[in-house]
Order: C-alpha cells, then structure tokens, then sequence
C-alpha cells in the first residue's frame, strides 16, 4: 500500500515538472541568464563596441560609489521619488474618499476622468506637458500669471526640471492609486462606521480609528509598489528633457538612475559600468523595500 | 467514461508533449544565412542600418540591382529603428558568426574602436584598391576609415556645417539674408540686432545656439586649423585636449556662452524647433536639416550661408561628418562584402543617396555636378565639402554632453566660464581615455 502511494506521487511530481518545466526553462533563459550574465560582465572592463574584456573584479562599483555623477543621479532619483510617493499617495487617499461618497454626483463618470491619465502613454503624456510647461507660452504659466504669479522656467531651469516632471508623474498615478484605494475602503466592513456612529465618533475619529489602520495593507501595497515604480522612473526623465538627443538636463538636474545606467551602457559604450550601476540599483531598491515593509507593515484583524 | 472523452492519463501525456516540442521549438534557431545558405544558394549578405524611410528605399533599390549583377549573392537587409541599432548591434557583434551583420554602418568618430577590437576587415584589395580610394573619395571623408596603413570603411551620409537664416527677418531689417558674415562679430551683432524677448506675441531669438556641441566643434576646430597650422585637438603623447594650451580656445569658449546667453534663451519654446517655427533669425545645421525644414516648415523661406570665419579676409573652415559602410570580420565572402559597399558607395549611388536623403556626396568631382546644386542654398552646402575637416572627437554621445553641459554652468548657472571651461576638459579628457582602445 505505502509503495503504490510513492509511486502515484512520484508520477504526480513527474508531471508537475513537466508542466513547470517549460516555464522554467524561460525563465532560467530570459531571466535569471541574463541577471547572472550582467552581474560577470559588471566585473569587467566591458565595451559595447567589441574587444577584449579584462577583468577588473569590483573596480566598477567603487567607481561607482566615487563617481559625482552616479551620486547627483541617485539624489535625484531619491528627491523624485520622496516628492512623487507621499504627495501622490496622499492625494489619491483624499481622492479616494470623495469618491467613495454613495450621494457624490457623477461619482462613475468622475471616477473614469481620474483614471484616463493613467491609462494613457507616458510618451504622449510627456510631449503634452513639454508643451504645458513652455515658460513663455505654455498653459501652466498663462494660469499662473491669470492669479499674479510669474511663473518659473520649469524644464530650462535646473531649479523647477525636476519638479516639472514630478508633478506630472503625481498627476498621471494619481488614478491608478486611487483605484486601490477605494478597493480598500470598500472592503472595510461598514458595521464599524456603523458602531461608532452609535458611539458618537466624529468623521475624523472614524477615519483615525477605523479607516486608516484597516487601509494598512493598501497603503503597504501603494507605498511598496510606488516606491519601486519611483526609483526605476525612466520615461518622463527622458522625454522631457532630451535635447539634441541627451537627456537629464539641465546640468544633470533631471538625471535619473535608469537613464544613467542606459545612457553609460548604450550611449556611452560603458556596458560594464553600466552593468554595475544596475546592480547598485537593485541593492537600493531592495534595501528599501525590505525597510519599508518591516516599518509599514501592521498586525490587525477585522473582528 | 464516454469513448470521446479525453482519458486524464491521454490527456497528461499529449499535453506533456506538446509543451517538450514547444520548448523544443522555441530552442530552434532559425535558417536565416550563413553557411548553410551560402552552400545550398551562394552567397547571402546580412546588411543592418538605422532606419530612414528615404534611405531604406534607396537601399531596397541597390539591393535589387546588385542581386541581378551577382546572382549567387543575396543581400538581406534589416532597417532597424534608431532606439535599437546600437544594443542590436553590439549584441549581435558579441554573438559572432551567425548573429553579427555582415555589412553594418557606424558613426565615423566609433571606427577606430571597432577596428582595435578586430571586429572589422580592411576594404578588400580586389575591389577597390588604397590608391583608387584616395583618388575616388573626397581624402577628410576617408581619413578616420584609414588605421594602421588600411582602410576600413566607405563614406556615406556625409554632412558639413553651415548657417540657416530666416529671410524674411533678414529683409524686415534690411539685411540681405545671403549676404556672407563678415566674421564672428558679424554673426554675433546680428544675433544681437535680430533678438526680441520682451514678452509679446512676436517674440524671437536671434540665434538658435541649442547644437551647442556643433557650434563649439566647429569654432575650437577652426582656429586649431586656420590658426594653429592645422593642430590636432588630442595631444598624442599624453592623449589628452591641447585646449588649455591656447587661451585662444577658452576666449572662444567664453565668447559662445556669451552669444548664447544673449541672443538665445533656451527657455524660449524650449524643446521646439524654433527655427522651423519662425521664431529664429539663424542657426548652425547640417545640410540635411533642408529635408526636416521642407517636411515641418515647407513655407519657411530661408538661405544657407557658410560659417563665419574668426577674422575678416581669413579662409572659410567648417567641420564635417560621416558615417562609414564596414564589413565585419565574420562575412561569409569578403569580396562580395566589400563589392555590395562599393556599389552602394560608388558614384553613380552618390546621386541616389542625395536624392533620397540630401547626402552630401564623398565622391571627388561630384560636388561640381549640376545635379547635386539645384539652388543656391545647395551651393553652398556643396562648396563647403571643400573647406571641410572631419570632427575630432574620441567617442561619440559623451561629447554632446559635455559640451551642452560646459555651456549649460556658464549661461544657466552663472559659473565661472574658466571654471565650466577646466571642468568640461577634465571630462573630456576622461572620454578620450575611454575611448582610447590599446
């Protein structure tokens, strides 16, 4: 009896393997060779344009730990990143709110409104907003100077690029997160609003006691997913900002990590710096994220 | 169980084998050229270049010709977009036989680097000798192709660099828009004269600086080669810039952050083409920049005229460019490589690539043929091949930036031009070391 048991499960992980196996194979091929490949060729003196590679062991990362332009990239990465992900988040969750309202008028059609940017090419998206943000011309200054203010130079100047581009990017996520929101606040079990009204809970009590601390793993979810999506931002740094065909100006203000690892790999033929700064990447993301769940993440339970 | 029905154990065993031959499928490689083909077919020729819808239809054309010339020889043509060519490229290159291209088209600036790292082969002997090369081809156009007493590449797209300017600001002020600069200054307080910032509806710059690396190319060129007997911007025993050893340079330096401070603010329709706008008295471009003007701005009048030299009376100096046709070191035939380049290259092609493209021909004594100067702005563009010299750059993108950087510390922010000027050499030099192969 036991031995017929071992056979049928041996035949079952036979099986399973076969179906796994094809995926498997993929991903060992399109995944974890090319990972692997990166992290050899980051040990090496290596050129796009073919040669010989020598090996220079870590010489690539403590180039990049030197390097002021690896460091001004990773500033700006960071500065982006921490403007984009709380102000973001933030406003999605107040978003949200209003749009979780049973007698908000239009709540469908608005709902739509809100989530169009998202669904929308960055690419086009960018050339909008370069256009938007024209100092001399563009909407964004005529609405300014309608209320008195003379508006910045935004993509010419090295003060307000950044911030250009960070407005934007708030301004296109802002439907997706708060989408995940609402899903959140929809699971909450109105029971407990119900309760506290009977308690005599104040709207913000409510929403301090009770809908916050429940939205923990949505914000959990947003943050985490942000905060990776912020440090890989790529598109919008490039788009808006290449002139005569180089990115991340002016003077390096709009530089961003993923455009410096593709602009030293494939623009400036630096494949095993390049290789390197991925990695730096990743070591930061990870670290992030891993410092991010362990703070933001909450025990709770419904009941 | 129905006598239809797929038994589970049936239904196990064909789905297993279906996923075995997907894998096994998806490992196949595909039958496309090499030596298989050149066996069973003769000769087929992998051709890979950035796209250009112009010059892919050019290229379809000779591919045609030449397969009913060479009927053992197949040429197969890939117009790639520009945002892959170059990781397509070095993939390939790094793949060998098999996955390089036989015949491929780099910048001529990258060509010493391909050649230190053997991936190249000198143009074959049999079908166009050294010598025939040097009378055939304009000699700055095959200078950079010429490494170790051999060439390595056939010129195309070649282009010079040449003053665009809108007539009718020109005749709004009087001035005759073809009317040669006397000199620097001359450019200069015309740029002056022309600029209007005051916030109106009109608004213009007087010259669109925006190519800054073309702009400083040409003016630290030009006084190395008129004034400096022809110097070469790399000192090869320390291989590094002469710049600082002349002030003259950082005077020039210095100079082109002013007049792209005054009359030119890059904020000002910042990331449009504002000459094609109308919103620029003048800017530097190439030749082929009258194909981009005639497709975004067909009404825009304007007239070419050469750069300004330093001082009046001095001769005319403009920096010129190319790309070379090569053949890689893994082509099935090298012959019918280097033939394929030569017919592309030769002069009866010349005239199809300035049809299609505007290319400026590199062939010696076309620039005299009536078809190539239908008008005067293609004089001018055609008369400049003769006072041209190729850019001197080690490298290639890191120069855009370093150059629009240096300039970018002066007029965005406020530093020191002595200061951007020493920083800028210290990164350039960098960018020559890593570019100097061997």
């Amino acid at each position: 009896m036991k031995r017929t048991v071992s056979r049928l499960q041996l035949r079952e992980y036979l099986w399973a393997y076969t179906f796994l196996g094809p995926a498997f194979f993929f991903l060992l091929v399109l995944v974890v060779f090319p990972i692997l490949f990166a992290l050899w060729i980051s040990l090496h003196d290596w050129s796009l344009i073919p040669r010989d590679f020598p090996w220079i062991g870590l010489a690539n990362y403590a180039e990049a730990i030197e390097d002021t332009l690896t460091r001004k990239s990773l500033r700006n990465t960071l500065a982006y990143t921490v403007g984009v992900v709380p102000v973001g988040m933030s406003l999605a969750l107040v978003l949200a709110l209003i749009m979780n309202q049973d007698r908000l008028p239009l709540r469908t059609a608005l709902r739509t409104v809100y989530f169009i940017p998202v669904i929308t090419s960055w690419v086009a998206v960018s050339f909008v907003w370069i256009w938007m943000f024209e100092p001399h011309y563009g909407l964004v200054n005529s609405v300014l100077g309608f209320f008195g203010i003379n508006g910045p130079k935004w993509l010419a100047s090295p003060k307000w690029a950044l911030a250009a581009i960070m407005l934007v990017a708030i301004w296109k996520g802002l439907g997706f997160s708060m989408v995940i929101f609402l899903a959140g606040l929809q699971g909450i079990p109105r029971e407990f609003y119900e309760a506290a009204q009977i308690d005599g809970a104040s709207r913000w009590a409510r929403f301090q006691n009770i809908t916050f601390p429940l939205l923990n793993p949505t914000i959990v979810f947003i943050t985490v997913t942000g905060v990776i999506g912020s440090l890989q931002v790529f598109t919008p740094a490039v788009i808006m900002t290449t002139r005569q065909g180089e990115a991340g100006g002016p003077i390096d203000s709009t530089r961003v990590m993923v455009y410096h690892i593709y602009a030293t790999a494939f623009r400036y033929n630096d494949l095993g710096f390049g290789a390197a700064l991925a990695f730096v990447l990743f070591a930061l993301i990870l670290i992030i994220t891993l410092v991010q769940l362990r703070v933001t993440q909450r025990e709770f339970e419904y009941g | 169980m129905n006598g239809n029905t797929l038994s589970r154990r049936r239904f196990l065993v064909l789905s297993g084998t279906m996923s075995a031959a997907t894998v096994l499928a998806a490992c196949a490689l595909p039958e496309t050229g090499g030596e298989g083909a050149m066996m069973a077919e003769g000769v087929t020729l992998s051709h890979w270049q950035h796209h250009s819808a112009g010059r892919a239809a050019a290229v379809e054309e000779f591919k045609s010709q030449f397969e009913e010339a060479n009927p053992d020889v197949t040429i197969d043509f890939q117009s790639i977009p520009w945002a892959e060519y170059w990781g397509k490229l070095a993939a390939g290159i790094a793949g060998g036989e098999g996955s390089a291209p036989d015949v491929f088209q780099i910048p001529m600036g990258l060509i010493e680097q391909y050649v230190a790292g053997d991936n190249l082969l000198p143009v074959s002997d049999s079908v166009i000798t050294s010598g025939e090369i040097e009378e055939s081809y304009l000699p700055w156009t095959v200078q950079r192709g010429h490494q170790g007493g051999e060439y390595y590449g056939l010129p195309l797209d070649v282009q010079t660099l040449v003053m665009y300017r809108n007539d009718a600001i020109y005749e709004e002020a009087g001035l005759d828009p073809k009317a040669p600069y006397a000199d620097l200054a001359d450019m200069y307080d015309q740029a002056a004269l022309f600029t209007r910032l005051e916030g109106g509806d009109d608004d213009r710059i007087g010259i669109h600086t925006g190519y800054y690396s073309a702009f400083q190319t040409i003016l630290y060129q030009q006084f190395l080669q008129r004034e400096r007997d022809g110097q070469a911007w790399v000192d090869e025993s320390t291989n590094q810039l002469v710049w600082p050893d002349h002030p003259e340079i950082l005077e020039t330096f210095a100079w082109f952050c002013d007049l792209s401070g005054s009359s030119d603010d890059n904020s000002f329709l910042d990331g449009q083409n504002r000459f094609a706008l109308g919103r620029a008295a003048m800017q530097i471009g190439h030749p082929v920049t009258r194909g981009s003007l005639l497709s975004q701005a067909p009404d825009l009048a304007y007239s070419i005229v050469p750069f300004p030299t330093r001082s009046a009376g001095q001769d005319l100096y403009t920096a010129g460019s190319h790309w070379m046709w090569v053949v890689g070191k893994w082509v099935p035939d090298s012959e019918a490589g280097w033939n394929w380049v030569h017919f592309c290259t030769n002069r009866d092609a010349q005239i199809v690539w300035n049809d299609v493209a505007g290319d400026l021909p590199s062939f010696q004594g076309l620039g005299a043929d009536p078809r190539f100067r239908p008008d005067a702005n293609a004089e001018v563009c055609l008369d400049s091949l003769d006072w041209a010299t190729p850019w001197e750059w080690v490298g290639w993108a890191e120069w855009v930036k370093e150059l629009g950087d240096g300039r970018d510390r002066v007029v965005i922010g406020g530093e020191d031009p002595a200061t951007s000027f020493n920083t800028m050499v210290d990164n350039l030099n960098d960018v020559i070391a890593n570019n100097t192969v061997g």
